[in-house]
């Protein structure tokens, strides 16, 4: 029994990890693009741009923080 | 990235336009172009170089003269290089144009589809930066022979930052940048809304604890960077001592005083032996001068001694007694013959006396005398005729041997010395107190970040429940673990890449030398340093370097087409510029030629060769025949007559075609496709 709960923790762990990559590096990739494109091309407001970004994924964020 | 195309326009030896498409098939990689000397090769390797950096070759001379002199004889000032360049399946057009009267150029790029061109980029220097960072370039646009070869061991953290720039690290580091400006924003948001006493005094603090960790951060990362760049330049100045050999200058300087001095004891010795001279001068000058008189003297009294002259014939007391006795001694009576009486009276005057006798002797005495000082001053002078010669002999030797060591002072630079070991303390130091301040600064990060995380669960206590505020501090606490994951990821990123350029580069090393060397990477500064098989550096002349150059050259494609297939979140795959060498075999012998010709376009994604007919032979034309897919040749057009100039021929496939042309109507390259 023991070992099967330890086997879903590590799990729910894993499980948790993903997630919370998944929202980093999402959210990461999703604003590099907007860094790529001030640079590359002719972006304006970017700050702001970054900000709306970050907007977008905080109710995942959220959701994450209150799983933990 | 891929150059499809690159148009000259009154740049150097190029009069009017001229235009090269370059091969971009991955079969078909290469571009050859060729040329005999002085005809343009290497003024096409400026002009790419040029237009993307506004940097130059080192042989490329008079650097702000680029307009072609028939235009400025038209009264045209203006040069320009246009360049097509693929990206990441996205084109570009770069233009840099030059204009010689207010000696300032001008870069733009736009991006472009199909034929419709866009705006131009806002910060061109950076796009090229990200694409292919300036230090990099040297590794992928350079002249084989000697003059512009990299000098591996010097670039180190140039290297790194480039590798660093070219995955992006520029792009993730801004938005770091940004996120940081806006948890700032956030924090004076979270102040505005948070009203409660106790919850607006923790923020105070933990505001004034952020601001301190973020200075501190800063500067332990502006030190950080500095670190390695000091001791990057603390070994130059160290290896650059060691090769002037400090410690035989030292034995030479020790060598130059102890001759000086020998020199000034010589002299000293010359002076007392030419006192000496004049002395023996004064004491035996009367010896040697009287000598001969004073032994024709001695003669003359031996003669005269020996006739019975001197002393004189009569004694005083003889006359006396006989004068007295009046008689002579022949028996006559004197006192009868008044005469004869007187006769011998007025011998008295002449008579010798003991005074007269004494002087005698005297002159006989001081005549010795005068020969036994003349034997004496033969003596002498002899003696201190061979001390002063041998004393200016041993002078000339010695004087001979300073001139040899202050000569080999001479070469060896001792302001330099003086210059390179004042550097080196004051390097040493700059790192000692940086190092200190690094661990101070780490102290202090480590101190107030702790705080920091016990502030925040007070605040967290304290901070009333509002649901505005909560969501704010959320936003923030989240836009800070997105900049710290970004950090992470880069730092974790930085040290894998060191790693696997240093396995590339002796991978590629192995491929292209016949020797047993390997390649060191320091892990402080990313600088290469070549080894032998015992682990002992290698000195490189300009063959050996060259092929460094293209085993780092080779090593940084392979490295970039590794990290191809690789899923990055945060950084881009690493771009590489196509490879741009002007006489790339110039300085190898014919196997590393034929080696270097066949791999290059194997690992290279696009490679442009700009070679003379002595840099090209047959096996190599052989080697390279499947991977050409552009071939140029560079034809000299002059307006003077031949005269009894020869005509140039190049052999393309084969055939045999000319490369100078007579009487044409204007001095210029021309570039003829014979693909």
């Amino acid at each position: 029994m023991d070992d099967i709960i330890s086997e879903l923790k590590r799990l729910k762990e894993e499980h948790m990890q993903e997630k919370k990559d998944d929202i980093y590096f999402r959210t990461i990739e999703k604003l590099l693009v907007i860094e790529r494109q001030a640079i590359y091309g002719t972006l304006s407001q970017k700050n702001k741009k970054i900000e709306l970004e970050i907007d977008k994924e905080m109710k995942n964020y959220r959701e994450l923080k209150n799983v933990n | 990235m891929l150059i499809k195309r690159v148009k000259i326009k009154n740049f150097r030896q190029y009069y009017g336009e001229v235009e090269l498409n370059f091969a971009t098939e991955k079969e078909k990689n290469v571009t050859v172009i060729r040329g005999e000397n002085g005809v343009g090769k290497t003024a096409i390797l400026n002009a790419v170089k040029w237009a993307f950096f506004e940097t130059f070759t080192n042989n490329f001379l008079n650097k702000k003269d680029l307009v072609n002199n028939t235009a400025l004889k038209q009264g045209k000032s203006r040069c320009s290089v246009e360049i097509e360049f693929e990206e990441n399946e996205k084109h570009y057009l770069l233009l840099r144009d030059y204009d010689q009267k207010t000696r300032k150029s001008k870069l733009v790029i736009y991006p472009y589809s199909g034929d419709t061109l866009g705006s131009s980029l806002p910060d061109p220097t950076i796009v090229i930066n990200t694409l292919l960072p300036k230090e990099m370039a040297e590794y992928f646009f350079f002249q084989g022979e000697g003059s512009n070869a990299v000098n591996v061991g010097n670039n180190g953290s140039d290297l790194a930052k480039s590798i660093r720039d070219i995955l992006g690290f520029e792009v993730a580091n801004r938005l770091i940048t940004d996120l940081k400006s806006l948890s700032k924003n956030l924090r004076s948001k979270i102040a505005e809304l948070d009203t409660s006493g106790e919850a607006k005094k923790l923020r105070q603090k933990l505001d004034d604890i952020e601001d301190s960790l973020s200075i501190d951060i800063e500067a332990l990362s502006g030190k950080n960077e500095l670190l390695p760049k000091l001791k990057k330049q603390l070994q130059d100045v160290e290896t650059q001592l060691d090769q002037i050999n400090n410690h035989d200058l030292q034995n030479l300087k020790q060598k130059e005083r102890s001759l000086e001095r020998e020199i000034i004891e010589l002299k000293k010795n010359i002076r007392s032996a030419n006192i000496k001279k004049v002395s023996n001068i004064a004491r035996y000058g009367w010896a040697v001068f009287g000598y001969d008189f004073a032994s024709t003297s001695q003669d003359f009294i031996d003669e005269s001694e020996l006739k019975g002259r001197l002393p004189e014939p009569y004694n005083e007391t003889f006359i006396k007694d006989i004068l007295e006795a009046k008689e002579c001694i022949c028996g006559n009576d004197l006192a009868s013959q008044k005469d004869a009486y007187e006769k011998i009276a007025g011998m008295l005057s002449q008579a010798a006396n003991p005074v007269l006798l004494q002087r005698l002797s005297g002159i006989r005495a001081q005549i010795q005398d005068i020969k036994t000082l003349h034997e004496l001053a033969a003596d002498n002078i002899k003696e201190n005729i061979e001390t002063l010669q041998q004393t200016h002999e041993r002078l000339a030797v010695k004087k001979k041997e300073l001139a040899e060591i202050v000569e080999k002072i001479g070469l060896i630079p001792e302001d330099r010395i003086q210059k390179l070991q004042n550097s080196k303390k004051k390097l040493l130091n700059d790192v000692s107190i940086t190092d200190k301040s690094i661990g101070k600064l780490e102290g202090s990060i480590e101190t107030n970040s702790a705080l920091k995380a016990g502030l925040e669960r007070k605040l967290k206590d304290a901070t009333p429940n509002n649901d505005a505020l909560s969501a704010v501090q959320l936003k923030k606490l989240f836009v800070e673990e997105l900049a710290e994951v970004i950090e992470s990821h880069l730092g974790k990123t930085e040290k894998n890449i060191r790693l696997h350029v240093l396995t590339e580069v002796n991978k590629s090393l192995d491929r292209f030398s016949r020797h047993d060397f390997k390649i060191k990477v320091e892990p402080s500064n990313f600088s290469f340093q070549l080894l032998d098989k015992y682990d002992n550096k290698v000195s490189q002349g300009d063959g050996l370097n060259l092929l460094l150059n293209l085993t780092i050259t080779s090593s940084l494609i392979n490295f970039a087409a590794s990290r191809r297939d690789v899923k990055d979140p945060i950084l881009s795959s690493a771009t590489v510029a196509p490879l741009l060498i002007d006489a790339p075999f110039g300085v190898l012998d014919n196997k590393y030629r034929n080696v270097v010709v066949s791999e290059l376009p194997k690992q290279a994604r696009q490679v442009i060769f700009l070679v003379s007919s002595s840099q090209w032979s047959k096996a190599m034309d052989k080697e390279i025949r499947s991977k050409v897919g552009k071939e140029y040749l560079l034809i000299l057009e002059e307006t003077s007559d031949k005269r009894d100039k020869e005509i140039d021929y190049l052999s393309v496939k084969g055939e045999k075609r000319a490369v100078s042309r007579y009487n044409c109507d204007v001095d210029r390259t021309v570039v003829e496709d014979v693909t």
